[in-house]
């Protein structure tokens, strides 16, 4: 059953690689590597419990976080073009 | 015989989470535009990974790696809504129009696109729905309203 999910979410992960680099807008690819961030934590849990490691489990935690702050950093650099900018719009 | 039952119950959870996820992954790539995409990655980030990791939860057993698959769980269920909130807002800011399926749909004629998938087929289309848009403008509305009574009611006939 492991694998199967495996294969799933790699298959899953795929076609999310295909959108990430085919998106027509910046924001598709946004969206397309959120996608696979997720991915990669379920990915990281399956591979652990397949092999009886589950030490893996921290390293998914850790990229549960620091996805969300990379997405907000992709965004706002697009939105801004500086990542120390205040975040107030410009009149 | 319990060990059964829950290798069995974890096993249908991820099975039913892995169909979930490729399913958001298959709406991923076929959506039309941004805004769709996302809706189409919400079904992964919410039903297919809470399946996928409740059956990792059911296959641990109440033990340390349980809690630590349940803070993951509640991690991506608490953040991915944030992120897609940011980019879709981030979207509409850049000036991004969500594609709609026809003008008329909203009853809204000017500054809509229509839908197109297919770009063999696109300009026949985009001369059909332009006319329909104009006729339905010109139209008065109440009449619009009795055709599509009429064409539902025919529907309906052929259906029976």
């Amino acid at each position: 059953m492991f694998e199967i999910a495996t294969f799933a979410v790699l298959a899953a992960l795929a076609l999310a690689v295909y959108r990430a680099l085919s998106g027509p807008t910046v924001f598709d690819r946004v969206l397309a590597a959120n996608f696979i961030g997720t991915g990669a934590i379920l990915l990281l849990a399956l591979v652990g419990f397949i092999t009886g490691r589950p030490e893996f489990l921290d390293i998914g935690i850790l990229y549960a976080l620091l996805n969300i702050i990379g997405t907000l950093a992709v965004l706002k650099f697009w939105r801004y073009g500086d990542l120390s900018h205040s975040g107030e719009e410009e009149g | 015989m319990m060990d059964t039952i829950f290798m069995l119950l974890s096993g249908a959870l991820l099975i039913v989470g892995a169909f979930f996820y490729l399913t958001g992954a298959i709406g991923l790539v076929r959506m039309p535009d941004v805004f769709t995409r996302m809706q189409a990655s919400g079904i992964s980030d919410t039903v297919g990974v809470g399946f996928l990791i409740a059956g990792m939860i059911v296959a641990a057993g109440p033990t340390l790696i349980a809690a630590k698959l349940a803070i993951i769980l509640a991690v991506v269920v608490f953040i991915t809504p944030v992120a897609t909130h940011a980019l879709a807002q981030a979207a509409m800011h850049a000036g991004i129009e969500p594609v709609l399926a026809s003008p008329r749909v909203l009853g809204l004629g000017a500054g809509l696109k229509p839908l197109e998938t297919k770009p063999a087929q696109a300009p026949a289309k985009k001369r059909a729905i332009k006319k329909k848009a104009g006729k339905a403008a010109a139209r008065p509305v109440k009449r619009a309203s009795r055709t599509k009574a009429k064409t539902r009611a025919v529907a309906k006939g052929k259906r029976s």
